[in-house]
């Protein structure tokens, strides 16, 4: 078992899987993430040697991940609210934000659209 | 104006039954243009289907029972697809089966026979994976190989390099290239039997695909940047091979002092010792693994070290698939860029044996380097079928300038690293032979005989082996091609008569 | 990774859409100004907009709006919906 930023890895698990199960990193930012430190994409997490480990935490803990990034999505919805705009009144009402059609099948608007996006 | 006709009074009128009715206005009778009406109609009483429903059976799919089993474990089914199995009881021996030892590997009456490889040496084999899972040893009571025009040359050319003639200490760089099935990977394993004969170190490459996959650790040399990239396990897995396949290197003791290790190498420890220091720790692998060619290169002792020195014997490097190191590898370097497989040190390495540079040898004590193409599992690549050709042409003595000179297409994307790892240049070391394009064809019809005969001994073939059946199936083997011709012999008849 | 969400709607060499419009001589306006009337609302929100009135076109009516800082970059008409809500009114007659 290994801690990346106090999330405990299985060791057999592979190192590029594991580094996107972060929110905000996806295949893009993991695959230049092992690309930095040399490590090979079918890595597991027990060969990652001591420095390496501590080199991703650290280039993780740099990024935007996790609650930082869940609060500046919030925070951008919001602020588009406030501002009086046509996208930030279209999340408050649950419907469609990029002008698809409303007259069916607004199933994910509905869902997802709202001033307290559940992320 | 309105009739006094009443249509109500018409549809009032009682219907008669159909007896009474003439018969000729029925729907049947009359030859209707369009049939579908009088087809419905005739089905009206039973359940008509409905518009745009067919009546097709439905069957229920049978549910299947979950599989409760665990998967196998890891590594387990790898494994399985790599056993290799060398001997089938079943088979009928051979008696008079020879062997590969130093005399019956030059002796040309042998030629089309099928010599047998020593019992002790099959770990050699092993060790280095000489054998391949797909290639039918399994068929056979003992492993065995046919001998062919190109195995006595280079039986000839092994004998004279470890031989006293003048040919000692000379070293033979070929490609070893072909179609699909013609032998390739068997001709590597023939030197390699002749050579742990000979007693020579062999150090091989069996999988050159496993190196540029991304399957194993990578490093950076330094910090610069393009740079060059080591790779500690599968340096270490080379060394282990090595260690395991080439008992000689424990008599051999180190002629000088190596830095790099993590601990000083004191004289008078075996070659055997130094390799697996790298074993044992993959991040000094590489170090370890150029302290060891370092040393099999060594001529002489530095001072210090001459208690005890021995001569070094020639080396057998081999090299199976290249095609796979002649593109990008699917590492990727810092910027996310794939590093290209020249700048991987071991691929490096092993390239550059074939152009050592102006004076100097790439095996100093002689041997041979041999390095294959693979035909069924390998990337196309262009230009290294032009290099190939271009190799090919220098050693038919076609100089670079003249018109005839492969050259390739200016239209095409061409790998220019490639290119210059099969160029030759400068003045060679005097022992130095030049680089040479060995293709690999058909068996010739006696050499077939003798190989579809060993099939006979064996009791696979239960066939009157006549000149006209042999020349049937070497013909249809795509004129002896050695792979379809096992194919033939393998496929089992019943006795009819 | 991206150089700024308001340039990714339209090229970048564009550049934003400027529209002439009847700006105030004068910064700030004297109380009393009346509001920008227009129709662009295609017109992007340029920094000397913030602090004066526009009144926007909706389609129907002309609605004001007061340009703060935040609405840089953005659009005129992206602050006055051209769309009523539909709502049910029950009707009596009939």
């Amino acid at each position: 078992m290994v801690f990346i930023l106090g999330v405990n890895f299985p060791e057999r698990n592979l190192v590029k899987k594991s580094l996107e199960t972060f929110f905000g990193v996806g295949k893009i930012h993991s695959t230049r993430l092992l690309a930095r430190f040399h490590v090979h994409p079918t890595c597991k997490i027990g060969e990652l040697a001591n420095k390496q480990v501590l080199d991703i935490q650290a280039a993780l803990s740099e990024m935007k991940i996790e609650n930082d990034l869940r609060r500046q999505v919030l925070d951008n919805i919001k602020r588009l609210k406030e501002t009086g705009t046509y996208r930030g009144r279209r999340h408050a009402l649950g419907l469609p934000v990029r002008g698809q059609r409303t007259r069916t099948q607004t199933k994910t608007a509905v869902k997802l659209n709202r001033m307290e996006r559940r992320l | 104006m309105v009739s006094s006709f009443c249509w109500g009074c018409l549809t009032r009128l009682p219907s008669a039954p159909r007896a009474l009715l003439p018969p000729t206005l029925t729907a049947q009778r009359v030859a209707a243009f369009h049939t579908s009406t009088a087809l419905l109609a005739a089905k009206k009483g039973a359940s008509a289907p409905k518009y745009r429903q067919g009546t097709s059976m439905t069957m229920k799919k049978k549910k299947r029972p979950a599989e409760r089993t665990r998967p196998p474990a890891v590594g387990e089914r790898k494994a399985l697809r790599k056993r290799i199995v060398l001997s089938n009881p079943n088979a009928l021996e051979i008696p008079d089966m020879k062997e590969v030892s130093n005399e019956t590997m030059v002796d040309s009456r042998l030629r089309g026979s099928v010599l047998g490889l020593p019992v002790p040496m099959l770990d050699q084999l092993r060790a280095v994976q000489a054998f391949q899972p797909k290639q039918g040893w399994s068929i056979f009571r003992r492993p065995g190989t046919v001998v062919r025009r190109e195995t006595l040359e280079i039986a000839r050319l092994i004998d004279g390099i470890s031989g006293e003639g003048e040919e000692k200490g000379k070293v033979v760089k070929k490609i070893v290239s072909g179609a699909r099935a013609t032998g390739k990977t068997v001709h590597l394993l023939q030197a390699m039997s002749m050579a742990f004969t000979k007693e020579w170190v062999v150090i091989t490459v069996p999988d050159s695909q496993e190196l540029v996959t991304a399957t194993t650790a990578y490093a950076p040399l330094s910090d610069e940047n393009p740079n060059v990239y080591v790779q500690p396990e599968a340096t270490a897995a080379l060394l282990s091979r090595t260690v395991t396949a080439n008992p000689v290197l424990s008599k051999l003791k180190v002629s000088r002092e190596h830095t790099g290790l993590k601990a000083p190498v004191p004289a008078g420890t075996t070659l055997e010792d130094l390799a697996k220091m790298g074993i044992k720790d993959p991040a000094v692998s590489w170090n370890a693994f150029q302290a060891l060619w370092a040393e099999l290169g060594a001529k002489s002792a530095a001072p210090g070290f001459e208690k005890g020195f021995q001569p070094r014997p020639p080396m057998l490097v081999t090299v199976d698939g290249i095609a796979h190191w002649m593109k990008e590898s699917k590492y990727n370097n810092v910027d996310v860029q794939p590093i290209h497989a020249h700048d991987l040190l071991f691929v490096r390495h092993f390239l550059s044996l074939l152009k050592p540079g102006t004076g100097q040898s790439s095996l100093p004590n002689g041997g041979m380097l041999l390095y294959a193409t693979s035909a069924s599992n390998s990337p196309t690549i262009p230009t290294l079928d032009v290099a190939l050709k271009q190799v090919a042409a220098r050693q038919a003595g076609v100089r670079p300038s003249a018109p005839e000179f492969p050259h390739p297409d200016l239209y095409a994307k061409t790998d220019q690293r490639v290119l210059d790892a099969f160029d030759s240049y400068g003045l060679p070391a005097p022992k130095e032979g030049t680089l040479e394009l060995q293709t690999l064809a058909g068996l010739t019809r006696e050499e077939a005989r003798g190989y579809l005969e060993y099939f006979a001994h064996s009791g696979l073939l239960r066939e009157n082996l006549t000149d006209e059946w042999i020349g049937e199936k070497w013909s249809l083997a795509g004129g002896g091609v050695i792979g379809e011709l096992e194919r033939i012999g393998r496929r089992l008849r019943v006795n009819t008569a | 990774m991206f150089p700024t969400r308001a340039l990714l709607g339209r090229s970048v060499w564009k550049g934003p859409n400027i529209v002439p419009l009847p700006l105030p001589r004068k910064l700030p306006p004297p109380p009393g100004t009346p509001p920008i009337k227009t129709q662009k609302r295609a017109a992007t929100i340029l920094p000397n907009f913030v602090g004066l009135k526009f009144s926007v076109h909706n389609g129907k009516i002309y609605q004001d709006v007061f340009i703060t800082e935040e609405m840089v970059g953005r659009k005129l008409g992206e602050f006055v919906p051209t769309r009523k809500r539909f709502t049910y009114k029950l009707s009596k007659n009939k």
